[in-house]
């Protein structure tokens, strides 16, 4: 089964080798939405739909933080997975970020093989 | 902490290299033959602020040739197919990369905060600058040809 996701990153770079990193892995990825801050990412999901959004913390305009935040008091959107992929792994953004629902954390670097295992993971469990 | 950042910052930066570049990192030995990073035409600095505990400054120094390696290599792209915009875009995320993982590892309770990183060229003398007594300057080796600098320095 192929998911929609959308990656939240500044970094076109990262988005690039994310997106790799799903091919290279064996993880399928129906329509992938790319978003370069928070505040883009709620502009595109005004719009669209997804199964999973993968997003880092530091970020211009509008931090990963503050997303997750606004997307938890939006009915239509409180229920997608996320999943923080960032290098900021340090409990206080760790316990705040579980605090507001989200499934998992993949420290950067990381292999292609553990953004399948841990995608694969959040989106079967949120399909339950 | 302190004692302990230049081990950890050496074995981070390995680590990242040879993950996401496919690329060994190795300290420098003190008679290295090998070509130093300011012989190098064309240096990029890249740049990443820290605030936690302590508060300072990242800085990676890597030779241009180096740098177009580790793009192609990151996105599996072949030579001559790299653009500039992803060699800032890499040394970006490599410096924040570096910066998060290693305060992670000596501090994992405090929240630090990184700012955006930045890269630009510099002129190669600039690696010859003496740090200050308040950082901790460490060169390595790429790929066993390519001079690389890191500076972790901090504010008083």
């Amino acid at each position: 089964m192929a998911y929609d996701i959308l990656i939240v990153d500044d970094s076109r770079t990262m988005r690039k080798f994310i997106k790799l990193s799903f091919t290279q892995s064996g993880f399928e990825v129906g329509c992938c939405l790319e978003a370069g801050n928070g505040q883009e990412a709620l502009n595109i999901l005004n719009s669209c739909m997804v199964d999973l959004i993968l997003a880092d913390l530091n970020m211009p305009v509008m931090n990963g933080m503050d997303m997750i935040k606004a997307l938890r008091k939006d009915e239509k959107h409180r229920e997608i997975p996320i999943v923080l992929v960032t290098t900021q792994g340090n409990l206080p953004y760790l316990e705040e970020a579980y605090a507001l629902g989200v499934k998992a954390y993949i420290q950067k670097p990381f292999s292609p093989e553990l953004l399948r295992d841990t995608c694969s993971r959040v989106v079967e469990e949120s399909h339950v | 902490m302190f004692k302990e950042i230049r081990p950890t910052a050496i074995s981070l930066a390995s680590m990242i290299f040879e993950r996401m570049f496919f690329l060994p990192l190795k300290p420098m030995r003190r008679t290295q033959l090998y070509p130093p990073l300011h012989k190098s035409p064309i240096v990029y600095k890249g740049e990443i602020g820290f605030h936690g505990k302590n508060s300072g400054r990242l800085k990676l120094y890597l030779p241009c040739d180096l740098a177009d390696i580790m793009v192609q290599n990151f996105l599996d792209l072949d030579e001559g197919e790299t653009k500039e915009s992803q060699t800032v875009d890499m040394i970006n995320e490599l410096c924040n990369m570096i910066c998060g993982n290693l305060f992670l590892q000596l501090d994992q309770k405090t929240a630090w905060d990184l700012t955006l990183p930045c890269t630009n060229f510099v002129p190669p003398q600039e690696v010859e600058k003496e740090p200050t007594p308040e950082s901790v300057a460490i060169d390595l080796v790429a790929k066993e040809s390519f001079g690389v600098k890191l500076i972790i320095e901090f504010m008083n």
